[in-house]
Parts: C-alpha cells; structure tokens; sequence
C-alpha cells in the first residue's frame, strides 16, 4: 500500500467516526482542522487504525503523533516490521 | 478457531450497513423501525458500525420515531474509567436482545457525586436502569493490604453500600452491579491464594460480597469477572490501553462486554428467548439419517465427531432442565426421524424432552411458525440450531425475529457457539422455570403446517445457485456411484450400481446420463444429482428416454433443482431424438419423498400397479419450463464418451 492508499483509508476511517463524507485530510491535516475531532474520537481513530492494519502501537507511539503526516509515518513504520 | 471477541454466532454486516443506517434516519417518523434497527443489529459490528447504528436508534427516539417492538430502556453508566469506547457497542447490543437504549454516559470517575447531586445528570434523567461499571480501582482493593485485609474489604463493602444506598434513595432505577476483574498479575504467586490481603484474595472476597448484595438490593448483577475469565485475564486487561486512554479492558472485548449488558437488559425486558428448535441431521448427529440408516449415523462416544454431537445434545438438556422448551424442525422422514429417537442406542435426547417435533419436507420458516402457534409464544422467542448455511439464511430472510446463530464446520464448536451467543439469559432461576419443560414436554406432537404456500421472495435467487450437469465421466466415477448406493430418500427408483456399472453407462451410445452439481454462495455443495435414462423404441413405436434411475441430495431440497434436473434431462432426450419421457416411482420404505414427484413436475401418470410402483410419460418439446433461479453450466462432453456412430 503506498502513502495515497494509505492516507485515504485513514481518511474514511476518520470521515466514518465523524460523520462527514466530505473531511479531506492531507499530511499537515492536525486535529483542530477537523470539526470533532476531539479527544475522544482521537481514541476512536487511533483504535480503528489498530483494527484496520492489524497493528498495535506502544505507550509512546499511540502519543506522538501531531499530524496526519506522522500518524502516516507511524503506521507505515509499524506495517513494515 | 472461534473467539469470544468476535461474537462469531452473529453473520458479518451488509454491505451497504451505513446507507441502511442512514435510511433508518431519514425514515425516523416511520412506525416499526425497531424491527429494521433489531435486524441491523444481529450483525457483527466493529465499533464504529455499532456506533452508527446507536446514533440511528437515539436519532429516531429525539424525533418522537416508533421503536417498537423494542423495549425503551434509559440507561446511564456509572463508571471510573473511560466508558465511551464501550458505549459506542451497547445501543446495538441492547437492540439484539430487544431493548431501545436511551444511553447516558455522565463524566467518568463522578459516582458518588452523580447519586448525591440533585442537578447531576443520573438524577435529571429519570434514569430507569443504572449500570455499576466499577472495577477494582475504584474499591481500592488493586494495591495489597497485607497489615489488614479485612478493613481493606470492609471499606469497600461500605463504598458499594453508600453508593447503592443513595442511589436506591434518590432515585427509582433498577440497579446492575458488577463483579470484579482480576488483574493478571500476582504479588507471591501461587501463594496469593493463601494471603488474604493480597489483590487476588481480596477481589475474590469483595466478588462474593457483590453477589450477595445484589440478592439482598434486589439489584441485578453483570458477571464481568466471570466475562473476563472466559476472555482470559492476561487478554482482558491492556496496559496500554488502560495508561494511555484510562480504558477499563482492551478495546478488542467492547462488543462482547456490550452484549453481556445488552443481554441482560433485554431478560429484565422479558425479552429472553425461550425455545431451542434443533435440526437433526448433521446437528444433533453426524449423517443424514434417511441416507446413512440408524447404523450409519456418527454419534456417541468413540469418535470426537459423535463426542461433539453428543456435547449438543447434552447442552440441550441442560437448558431444557432450566425451563428451555426444546423442539425439532428437520427436513426428514417423520418416521425415520423418531425412530433415531427411539432405537439409537447414543441419543441423550428422548422424543419426551421435545415438546413439537417437526419432521417433514416443508419450508422450515412454515415449521418455525408451526412451532410458535403450538407453544403459543412468539417468533421472537425462538432460537434455530441448524448445521445448513442455505436453510439459515433462508429462516433470517424469511423471519428475522428467530435468532439463527452461525456455526462453524467443526460441530465441536456448536454447543459452545450456542451457548456463547446469550440467548436463554436469566435474570432469576424460579420454581416454574423448573417446571416449565415437565408441562411441555412429553408428547413430541405435531405442529399443523398451514397449507398456504409460502412466498420465497428472491431468497432462491439471493442464493447465487450455479449447477454444472455434464455426462458421467471417469473423474466423477466414484462419486456417482456412491450417490447411487447412499441416496434412499430423492431416489424414484432406487437400483443400486458398482462404480464398474457406472463406467459401463460412460461409454453405452443408448444412455443418457447426468451428474449434476451445485455451488452457492455458501460454498460448493459438490455432486448433489445423478440421472440414467435409456434411449428405446416403445411398444407403441414411439422413440423414448426411460428413465432407470433419478436421485438427489436431500441437503438441496426446495431450491428447484429438481425442475432443472429435468429440464436438462429434456434437453438431452430432444438430442438423442426422443420425443417422450418414460418415468417411474417404485415405493421403498424410505423414499415417500418423492411419491408425487413426476406429477408435481408435469408428468401424466399412466398405470399404477397393486404394489404402488406408478408409470408416467411426458412429452419431449412441450411448453419451456418457468425461470430456474440458478445459473446452469453444462460441462463438455467427457473425454471418455463416445461420439455417436
């Protein structure tokens, strides 16, 4: 999968969890840009990701994360181990 | 290998599940919606599909929709640690077992406040049920107290009480408390059994104090120790989760704590099933009884399989000691059916423990009906235990209210599968429950079919049948013969070949011959049909297919695949330049299946004889025969066979 197709699960996975089929996110997407995404829906995503790619994140990654950008680096880290 | 997490009794979603929620939305106003938001949530939902699906149920209740026949349900959580997760699983939980969640969630960690505030949102709500989702933090019995265990314990008791005592003073909501996970690390070992201060002995101590509170409140009690254990502590409980979101469990297990909950509300609701209706062949034994003889059936110990079906049987009759009436509906032989009862030395099950018992070769939503009236409860009180994928979807297209749940190949799963799903819940354990099955059981009677045909709809074609026909051949040999000598029941005329017969008939230029198979979307069923018919000059002149052998799987009864066998058998004739059918039905025991099967199909019958064996005839060419609703692919001519001279 390369970052495109990466980048636009995530974004149905994100539109999913916050009822907007019309959310575009890019690599300098950060959650303020998106209405609702808060904290809560932040779990929600960063959960569903986990379920998504068969992945599972430790204490700091599931952290670090600002930007979509990174979260996209994070997966792609975790997809090549 | 079947996992909890999973709730693999439930089939996967539709396709289409988020616009089918949208459409509930947009249909708010609409009455009967509970149906349709029931039927959506006997799924296996990701968190984020049940999520929708609540929003859909909660979006139809605030514009004033009609739920039913869904319970309504206001239900706030009380938890310490973070509940949103799980929250998003139970509408659609509660919607499965026949609640209408009004779900409210206040803060996390505010307990106490929310029973003693006035303005808190518990109090606003009018709150009709309070779900207590305290785990042992909140008791304070996660860190040892090993100086005095027995102030430890007694704190917490006291912290539950006050809690239970200003919400039963401040409100009138029935009361779920919960057990107590424990955490899967230990302080000595093995030893912490012994050590009464230990977190070990101290939750097993504060559990049983639970139990007994909840006898003494009259509150309910939500076993999630107990959940925890059959999920397995080390799984349940996720460090990451639990430090990074404050979680109480791994988020994998949210849809099975929620449908826990969900299970018990609905019993509270009265809304518990409280039928087993129980296929017979391949679900309470190995082998179709009709095919395979009392003999041939693979039940009992002496084989894991028979051990399996033997393991159905007994769970069956465990929840018919706890008031579970028991019935039976198989497409079978009447007679054949209760004599496995009767003179199977293996059978757990006794025609006694059945309170209807329907044997026979009508639609099994017409029996499920059948069984309903009889007992006098409703459809939504019926669990379906049936091995056939086909008849599954057909009973859920068909009747939606009947819970169905998946099995898996392996029926060592099966009672472990039903059981797992939740269907027989229990809030309370009475003197009638025990009583229950004695006054219905005994008599095994018949249930009346009502005679009026039933509308399939598009179900035959929401199969995606495809049969593939082709003349015998050498790869199909083995198999073919081996239908010709097990099928008793489909069989017109029942002789018996040797796979050297059957190869004869490859290469005999007269024979007109049929191996047929069939797939859906369940799976290949494989070689499900056979025909023989010879091509011959008749007394009166006419050239004629005598048909010497017709026989079929039972497994593929009432999809029409009969009518196809014979429209390719036609097909075949007009090519050999036959102009009639010649068929006959010679009576066994066995096969009163097909008695009226060449009428059924068109054929004129012409002679009967005083042994009941009956002649019929039937034009080749005549009017095409209605739709099939399969795909047939007709296999090239085997390598093996001849061309004509």
């Amino acid at each position: 999968m390369n970052r495109d197709e990466l980048r636009a699960k995530v974004q149905d996975i994100l539109r999913d969890i916050v009822d907007d089929d019309t959310v575009t996110i890019t690599d300098d997407t950060v959650a303020e840009d998106v209405v609702d995404w808060d904290s809560t829906n932040h779990v929600r995503l960063i959960v569903a990701v986990e379920e998504e790619f068969h992945i599972r994140f430790e204490t700091d990654e599931i952290t670090k994360p600002e930007s979509v950008g990174e979260l996209l680096d994070l997966i792609q880290v975790k997809l090549a181990t | 290998m079947s996992s909890l997490a999973d709730l693999p009794w439930l089939t996967a979603p539709p396709a289409d599940f988020v616009e089918q929620c949208r459409a509930l939305v947009a249909d708010a106003g609409r009455a009967g919606l509970g149906a349709q938001a029931a039927r959506l949530a006997v799924h296996a939902l990701d968190g984020r599909q049940a999520r929708r699906l609540g929003r859909a149920i909660s979006r139809i209740a605030e514009a004033g929709g009609d739920l039913a026949p869904l319970a309504p349900l206001r239900l706030v959580v009380l938890s310490n640690k973070t509940f949103d997760f799980i929250g998003d699983h139970l509408p659609a939980a509660a919607a499965r077992h026949g609640a209408a969640l009004d779900l409210i969630l206040p803060p996390f960690d505010q307990a106490m406040q929310e029973a003693l505030d006035p303005a808190s949102q518990t109090r606003q709500a009018g709150a009709e049920a309070i779900l207590l989702a305290l785990d042992h933090d909140w008791y304070g019995l996660g860190a040892p107290a090993l100086d005095d265990p027995g102030i430890a314990l007694l704190d917490a008791m006291a912290r539950l009480g006050d809690l239970l005592s200003a919400l039963q003073e401040n409100t009138a909501a029935t009361l779920y408390l919960s057990t107590v996970a424990t955490p899967p690390v230990s302080l000595f070992g093995s030893f912490d059994a012994r050590a009464p201060g230990s977190p070990r002995a101290l939750i097993e101590a504060f559990n049983a104090a639970i139990v007994r509170m909840a006898e003494e409140r009259g509150a309910l009690l939500m076993d999630t120790r107990a959940l925890a254990q059959q999920v397995g502590t080390e799984r349940w409980f996720d460090p990451v989760q639990y430090f990074a979101y404050k979680l109480p469990f791994a988020s994998a297990y949210g849809a099975i704590y929620a449908d826990w909950v969900g299970r018990l509300a609905g019993a509270a609701r009265g809304r518990a099933r409280k039928c087993l209706v129980l296929d017979l062949d391949n679900t309470l034994w190995g082998g179709v009884v009709g095919d395979d003889g009392l003999a041939g059936l693979v039940l009992g110990p002496g084989s894991a399989r028979g051990e399996s079906f033997l393991a159905v049987q007994n769970m069956a009759l465990a929840l018919k000691a706890r008031g579970v009436i028991l019935a039976v509906s198989s497409k079978n032989d009447d007679a054949l059916a209760r004599g496995a009862f009767e003179h199977h030395p293996e059978m757990a099950l006794k025609l006694a423990d059945i309170a209807v018992f329907q044997a026979n070769w009508r639609d099994k939503p017409s029996n499920l009906e059948a069984i309903a009236e009889t007992l006098n409860i409703g459809l939504d009180a019926l669990v379906l235990l049936d091995d056939n994928p086909a008849e599954r979807a057909q009973v859920r297209a068909a009747l939606p209210m009947v819970a169905v749940p998946e099995l898996p190949a392996d029926p060592a799963w099966f009672a472990w599968t039903l059981m797992s799903a939740g269907y027989f819940e229990a809030v309370g354990f009475s003197a009638e429950d025990r009583l229950r099955a004695a006054a219905y059981a005994g008599d095994a009677r018949r249930a009346e079919v009502k005679a009026t045909a039933r509308d399939l709809g598009d179900y035959l074609t929401s199969l995606d049948m495809r049969l593939t026909a082709g003349p015998f051949d050498a790869a199909g040999r083995t198999r073919i013969a081996q239908l010709i000598n097990k099928t008793n029941q489909f069989n017109l005329t029942n002789r018996r070949y040797s796979e050297g017969d059957v190869a004869a008939f490859e290469t005999d230029p007269a024979a007109i011959t049929l191996q047929i198979r069939l797939a859906d979307r369940f799976g290949d069923l494989g070689m499900i049909g056979v025909v023989i018919a010879r091509v011959r000059e008749a007394s009166d002149g006419v050239r004629e297919a005598g048909v010497d052998s017709w026989l079929m799987s039972c497994r593929v009864l009432g999809r029409q695949v009969e009518e196809a066998m014979l429209a390719l058998l036609l097909e075949r004739a007009a090519a050999a330049g036959a102009t009639r059918i010649a068929a006959q039905y010679r009576p066994t025991a066995k096969n009163g299946l097909v008695r009226d099967l060449l009428d059924r199909l068109g054929f004129t019958l012409v002679a009967e004889d005083e042994a009941g064996v009956r002649d019929y005839v039937l034009a080749v060419g005549g009017t095409a025969g209605a739709a099939l609703p399969m795909r047939i692919e007709r296999a090239a001519e085997g390598a093996s066979r001849p061309r004509p001279p």
